[in-house]
C-alpha cells in the first residue's frame, strides 16, 4: 500500500466566467509550486456580490475546505 | 377560460392552437428514457454514439476536448471503422478507442474495456451535444450514474454557459447526488416521494413549507427535513 498524505484544500470562487478563466490560468501557472494543496475553482455565475458570497457559503456546506476565497468586482452590491 | 395555474403562457397558447406558440412548443427533445425505462449503457449504445460522432465532426472534437478535461485519464478518443457480419449481411460499425498517456507513452484501450464512468460520459455527450448546438430539451434519467458526483458541475455548466449553450437548451434530469441541492437554485429542484399508498407526489424545493433561504439544503435534506428520502 502506498503512503498518502492529507492535503491542504482551498476553494476559490469566481464571480463569473472571466474571473474563473483568470483563476484557472493562475492555478495552471503555479500548480507545480502548490503541490500538496488541492485547489478547487468554482463559478458562482454572477447575480451580484451578495449572491456570490451566499453561494460560496453554500459550497462550504457541501465540502470542508481549509481555506475559502471569493473573487468579485466591486461594481455590485 | 380556465387554465392550469402552473402552465406557462406559451404552453397554454400552444394547447389552444396559437401558431406562434405552437412553433415555440415544438422543441427538439432527446432522452435516455424510452417506454421500457432508462436505456442502459451497453455496447449498442456505445457504437451508436460512436456512429453519431463519426458523422458529426464538430461534436466529435468537442466530445474529445470535454472527456479529456474531465480527468478520466483520457488524452483523446479515436473511432475505428470496422466491417462486421450480422445475420442480415455485413455492416459498418464504429468502435471508439480511448487514448491514454503514461510516462510519455501512448496506450490505446477499446471502449468496451474502459471504465463504466468513461463509457457513460461518452454516451451522455452523444445525447447532450446536439441539443446544446441546436437548442431543445435533454431529459436524462439518473444523470450522475456511473460518474463521480464532482462531474455533475461541469455537465450542468455546459448548459449554464451561454458560450456552450447559445440556443438556451434546457436540461431536465433526475439524480441521487444530494449535493446538487447546494449547487443550483432551490426553485430548480423538484423533490419526489411516495406516500403510504405507494403514490408519488412531487414538490418544488422552494415551495416546501418551512424552508429557509439560508438552510444548508444538503444537510437538511439528508436529515429528512424536506421528505423525499427512503424510510429505512
Amino acid at each position: 500500500m502506498s503512503k498518502w498524505k492529507a492535503k491542504e484544500t482551498l476553494l476559490i470562487v469566481g464571480e463569473g466566467y472571466s474571473e474563473v478563466a483568470f483563476l484557472n490560468h493562475v492555478k495552471q501557472l503555479f500548480s507545480e509550486r502548490v503541490d500538496g494543496r488541492q485547489i478547487k475553482i468554482k463559478n458562482a455565475k454572477g447575480k451580484g456580490a451578495k449572491h456570490v458570497i451566499d453561494w460560496t457559503i453554500r459550497q462550504t456546506f457541501n465540502a470542508d475546505y481549509d481555506r475559502v476565497a471569493v473573487v468579485f468586482d466591486t461594481d455590485t452590491t | 377560460m380556465k387554465v392550469r395555474q402552473n402552465a406557462s403562457l406559451i404552453s397554454t397558447a400552444a394547447q389552444y392552437g396559437v401558431p406562434f406558440a405552437k412553433d415555440f412548443a415544438r422543441l427538439s427533445i432527446v432522452s435516455n428514457v424510452s417506454i421500457a425505462g432508462r436505456l442502459p449503457v451497453v455496447d449498442l449504445a456505445i457504437t451508436s454514439a460512436a456512429k453519431y460522432f463519426s458523422i458529426n465532426k464538430k461534436q466529435f472534437q468537442q466530445m474529445k476536448k470535454l472527456l479529456s478535461s474531465w480527468d478520466l485519464g483520457l488524452s483523446g478518443v479515436e473511432l475505428l471503422e470496422k466491417e462486421t457480419n450480422f445475420s442480415n449481411g455485413s455492416q459498418k460499425i464504429w468502435l471508439p478507442i480511448g487514448l491514454h498517456k503514461s510516462n510519455k507513452k501512448e496506450y490505446k484501450l477499446l471502449f468496451s474495456d474502459e471504465s463504466n464512468g468513461t463509457r457513460a460520459a461518452f454516451c451522455l455527450l452523444a445525447l447532450l451535444l446536439p441539443v446544446l448546438e441546436k437548442g431543445g430539451v435533454a431529459i436524462i434519467d439518473e444523470l450522475e450514474n456511473d460518474l463521480h458526483p464532482h462531474m455533475l458541475e461541469p455537465i450542468l455548466d455546459l448548459f449554464a454557459n451561454p458560450k456552450t449553450n447559445p440556443h438556451h437548451a434546457q436540461l431536465l434530469f433526475s439524480c441521487h447526488a444530494a449535493e446538487i441541492l447546494n449547487l443550483v437554485h432551490k426553485s430548480q429542484i423538484m423533490l419526489v416521494q411516495k406516500n403510504d399508498h405507494c403514490e408519488s407526489t412531487a414538490c418544488r424545493l422552494d415551495a416546501v413549507e418551512g424552508i429557509r433561504s439560508d438552510d444548508n439544503f444538503y444537510a437538511k435534506y439528508m436529515a429528512g427535513h424536506y421528505g423525499a428520502i427512503p424510510n429505512i
